[in-house]
Order: structure tokens, then C-alpha cells, then sequence
């Protein structure tokens, strides 16, 4: 595995400019956490059902009952970098030209 | 004067909460300008709801287990009208127009939050120096050139410095609340995930996080934590059962359990200091056991990966649009979310991040996330088996090493310093209370006690907190 390959991909992904020195030193820093980590691979967890939650619970869910929410988003103070017309809201295109 | 000595002054004798307050404010100000341990005091909420609270005593109508209580709270709790941001220039501006559940309780009980206090940012660190662009790390009270611990370092350092009564509402995802608490010599209580509702917290880790106290004392801290617990029907994962009272008199006898792998690595002045409070809890009648908890030493890598992972989707909220900082858009929106989550987030955030973002990634899922999660149930295992061998609670010292200077936490490397979480992440990765009290002073710097019960039994951990405390060995 090329750690610093993986460490631009992450960062795209995740939506994160690198500078060049980032993304080497981030690198460096990361290996040396996935090697400590590799503790894990000792454990063995055939079997083992993986605890998404700490402590068993029931999700509890709301009444399924329709509500009416008397809110109009053109109204309220909305942040003053989104652009509104004609009650739509414009943005630039998300992926570019 | 503890805390409910406090409330009694306020409730039978005439005392204007007023006046106490404007005099919490002012010492704030001052511990503030010696140690930053606060983001923001917010003095004039403060004042306006402590002449509410003198009006409706004259009437007659006030009351509540922390009337008058000036109250600090963790930056990453939502307070309303007050600027919160987690520790973050991300969030820089972003007053929530809601209070989060655990504070709306507080107000309730008559207590008065006087400040939001300094963290790593999001949460993600143990000596509270991983703060947010423009923030300072606050300075220990008990040695200014010492880290306070973190991520709640702004909560023990307020609660360790200020004299009047007082109380923080403090957070903890895998030792945030007992690593400040041990390195400032003050009381810290950890619920069991879901005790206290997390409606209106800036999450870090949705499956870790759990709001608790501090206090001077374990009673000070049992009281804000009595009055905080309970069902929210606002957190899906909040608990059914009803809040518990917490007895922090230390009177009464247990039986402990001391897992030798936590005792792994520690300073050994440290553990020596925990096994003298042992000694003394045994000659008050109590007895212990030592017992073998082999899954303990895999919680470090199993918390950070389940950590991180859940961090970096929460994170993924945060890009400028709708919370805190913001900026003229222009180009693509992809470009102007990454050109200013890359400007917001400090270094600690963006490591976390791309870790978290590569651990779920396809391919490596398996081998890092998903084993994470299985490792965690091996860890709930071994913490039940122990409680079914009929121990009250176990016990291991709170934190490895003393409190660190600044320069010396400056030269760890990540890793390092994670690997320093190797007391504080069992309990908090199984979900189970925890609560730290001191263990006297080692080379004149606090050592902590770390003790732990099984999941729902506050009460045995506070009880056996206080028992420790009452002893001081």
C-alpha cells in the first residue's frame, strides 16, 4: 500500500485541500499509527458480532404521525453566502464546469 | 462550601444569587486572564437570569438541587445565544438558537451557566493543546507550565482554580473527562453511554460520546449528574431507564476488582499511589481481588479507529454553508468546501479526518472499521464477565504519567500520545461509568484513581469514588 497515494485519496474524499508538506508529513504520521495498530490483527473475531453501539438498546422512534411546520427558509436569516431568487435558492454547480 | 451547602444558602437564607454571581463572574475573569481556561463568559445571560431567579425566590416559586450553582460548560454543548464552537475556527460565530438538553435540566435546577470553557478541538485530544486556530490551550492551576489534560482540560481547570462553589458540565469520547480531571486533583463522573441525553452536543464520535460533570469533590459532581440523567425522547440513543441517586457520602463496604493489565505501562509512582488507596479502602473493610482482563490492551486501536471513523462523518457537516465560518463562494462547490474545511480545521482535526475517511474506505473497511467493532464487543465481554464475578467496581489508576509540560506534550507524536489513553479507553469504548478521583500527590503533581462499574451502575461507581475520597491515603 502507497500510504501517501492513500492519504491524497482520503483527503479528496474527505473534501480536504493538502499542501504537498501536509500530505507527506500526514503520511509519515499515519503509517506509524496503522503499524501500532496492527495489534488487532491477534485478535481473533470469527464469530464475533461487531457492537455498533456500546449497550443493547431499541431505537425509539416517534409517532408516525404527519406534522405541519409553519417555516419558510426565505424568511429566516439564512447564511449571507447563499443567493436567493424568485424563492429558489442558487448555487455554483457542485462538481464544476 | 460544597455545592449543596451552597443551594441550602441560597434556598433558606436570604442570599442573593445576584450578588453571588456577579462575584463568580468577577473571579472568572481573573482565574480567566491566569490560565484561560474559558472561550467565553457570558456574563450579562448570566446576571439577567440570576435577578430571575431573585424574583421568583421572593415569591417563592424557585427551587432545584443547584439553585444559584454557577455552572462552566464544555464548548462543544450547545448553549443558546451563547456562541458555542467545539474548540474550532470552523464554528467561529455560530450561536445555536437552542440549548442542548443537558442544559435546559441545569437552568431548570436553578443553575447558571457562567462560561463555555477551552477544548481540544472536537474533543480530539488528551492534554487539551490540540485547540482550534486562534484558541490557547489552557494552563494547569496547580503548575502553569503543565497541560490541564483534555479534551474537557477548560473544565477541570475552571473547576480546580475557582473558590466559590461551582460545577462544569464537562464531555467524554474516550477519556475526556478523567484525563483533565487527574491532572488538575479534581472529581470527574462519566455516565453510561445513553444516561445523559447528547441532544444539542457537537458530536465527535456518535457510538462514544457521553456528557458527564465535575467537581471539586465526587458529591459536587454527583449532584450536576443527578441532575442532568434521565430519558430524552430528542437522542434515539438516550436510555429508558429513570436517573439514579447517586450516594457520595463514602460510607459503606465493597468489593473491587483491580485488572492488572491496566496497571500496564503506568508510572510506577502512580501505581503506587493507586495501591496505597487500595490498601486503605481494604483496612475501612472493603476487599479486593486482582483479576486478568486480556481484550484491555487492544482498546486503544480499537477506540481510535471506531473514533476516527465516526468523526469523519460527523465532520462531514461542517463545510461552510450552514454553521460558523463562511466565506464568499466562488468556483466549484466541491473546491469551496475543501479550500475551507482545509482552512478551519486544525492539524489534530485533519489527521482524524483522513484517518477516519481511510478506515472506511473500500478495502481497508473490513480490516479497520469492522474489526474495531468486533474488538469492542470482545472488550464489553470481558468488562461483564469481571461484574458477573459480583465485584461492585474495578480500579485502575485514571492516567499513565503525571501531568506533562507543555514542551514535553509538544515533542510526543500522535501515536504516542494516543497510546497514553491506555487507562481511559476500555471503559469508555464498553460504554460503562467511570469516575475519577485523586489519589493524593505523587512528586507534588495529582494522581488519579480510575474507577469503573458495570453499565447503568452509577451508583456503585460514585459510592466507591467517595469511599476513596473519604479515605484520602
Amino acid at each position: 500500500m502507497d500510504v501517501r497515494e492513500e492519504v491524497g485519496r482520503a483527503a479528496r474524499a474527505a473534501r480536504l485541500v493538502l499542501s504537498p508538506q501536509e500530505e507527506e508529513r500526514f503520511a509519515v504520521e499515519i503509517t506509524a499509527i496503522l503499524d501500532a495498530f496492527c495489534t488487532l490483527n491477534e485478535v481473533n473475531v470469527d464469530g464475533v458480532e461487531p457492537s455498533f453501539h456500546p449497550i443493547k438498546a431499541k431505537t425509539e422512534l416517534r409517532a408516525d404521525e404527519p406534522r405541519v411546520y409553519e417555516w419558510d427558509p426565505f424568511a429566516n436569516s439564512l447564511p449571507e453566502n447563499v443567493l436567493r431568487e424568485r424563492r429558489l435558492f442558487i448555487g455554483p454547480k457542485v462538481l464544476g464546469e | 462550601m460544597n455545592v449543596s451547602g451552597h443551594v441550602r444558602n441560597m434556598a433558606g437564607c436570604g442570599a442573593s444569587v445576584e450578588e453571588t454571581i456577579a462575584r463568580a463572574l468577577e473571579e472568572a475573569e481573573k482565574v480567566n486572564a491566569e490560565i484561560g481556561c474559558f472561550t467565553t463568559i457570558c456574563g450579562e445571560q448570566a446576571i439577567e437570569r440570576a435577578r430571575e431567579l431573585d424574583k421568583r425566590i421572593r415569591r417563592g416559586e424557585a427551587g432545584g438541587r443547584l439553585l444559584g450553582v454557577p455552572v462552566s460548560v464544555k464548548d462543544a454543548i450547545c448553549t443558546k445565544g451563547v456562541e458555542t464552537t467545539a474548540g474550532s475556527a470552523m464554528l467561529r460565530g455560530y450561536v445555536p438558537p437552542f440549548s442542548a438538553t443537558a442544559i435546559q435540566r441545569i437552568e431548570a435546577e436553578g443553575g447558571i451557566v457562567i462560561g463555555k470553557t477551552v477544548q481540544d478541538e472536537f474533543g480530539f485530544g488528551g492534554f487539551c493543546v490540540n485547540v482550534g486556530k486562534g484558541f490557547s490551550p489552557p494552563k494547569n492551576p496547580l503548575d502553569r507550565q503543565r497541560v490541564t489534560g483534555g479534551s474537557s482540560g477548560g473544565c477541570a481547570a475552571a473547576t480546580a482554580a475557582l473558590s466559590f462553589p461551582h460545577v462544569s458540565l464537562a464531555e467524554s469520547t474516550g477519556g475526556s473527562i478523567t484525563s483533565p480531571a487527574c491532572f488538575c486533583g479534581v472529581a470527574g463522573i462519566t455516565p453510561t453511554y445513553g444516561r445523559v441525553s447528547r441532544f444539542g452536543l457537537i458530536d465527535y464520535a456518535s457510538s462514544l460520546d457521553k456528557i458527564g460533570s465535575m467537581g471539586k469533590t465526587v458529591a459536587d459532581a454527583a449532584l450536576l449528574m443527578e441532575a442532568i440523567q434521565g430519558h430524552d425522547p430528542r437522542d434515539m440513543t438516550s436510555r429508558p431507564e429513570p436517573g439514579t441517586h447517586l450516594a457520595a457520602d463514602g460510607s459503606g463496604t465493597f468489593r473491587v476488582g483491580v485488572p492488572k493489565e491496566l496497571f500496564e505501562g503506568v508510572d510506577s509512582r502512580i501505581s503506587d499511589a493507586v495501591w496505597k488507596s487500595i490498601k486503605a479502602l481494604e483496612s475501612a473493610g472493603s476487599t479486593y481481588e486482582e483479576l486478568s482482563l486480556p481484550m484491555m490492551k487492544y482498546a486503544v486501536p480499537a477506540y481510535y479507529l471506531i473514533a476516527v471513523s465516526e468523526a469523519s462523518t460527523n465532520l462531514s457537516k461542517l463545510q461552510g454553508t450552514r454553521f460558523g465560518l463562511q466565506e464568499p463562494v466562488f468556483g466549484a462547490y466541491n473546491e469551496y468546501f475543501s479550500r475551507i474545511r482545509a482552512r478551519g480545521f486544525g492539524d489534530e482535526a485533519k489527521r482524524r479526518i483522513i484517518l477516519g475517511t481511510f478506515a472506511r474506505m473500500a478495502g481497508y473497511r473490513g480490516q479497520y472499521y469492522l474489526k474495531a467493532m468486533k474488538v469492542r464487543t470482545l472488550i464489553i465481554n470481558d468488562f461483564k464477565a469481571a461484574f458477573a464475578k459480583g465485584f461492585d467496581a474495578l480500579v485502575s489508576p485514571s492516567m499513565p504519567i503525571l501531568p506533562p509540560t507543555f514542551e514535553e506534550a509538544a515533542r510526543l507524536k500522535p501515536v504516542e500520545a494516543y497510546a497514553l489513553d491506555l487507562c481511559t479507553t476500555p471503559p469508555n469504548v464498553a460504554g460503562i461509568p467511570h469516575v475519577c478521583v485523586p489519589a493524593g500527590k505523587v512528586a507534588g503533581l495529582p494522581a488519579g484513581i480510575q474507577v469503573m462499574a458495570g453499565h447503568l451502575c452509577e451508583r456503585q461507581a460514585v459510592g466507591v469514588a467517595a469511599a476513596f475520597e473519604r479515605l484520602k491515603p
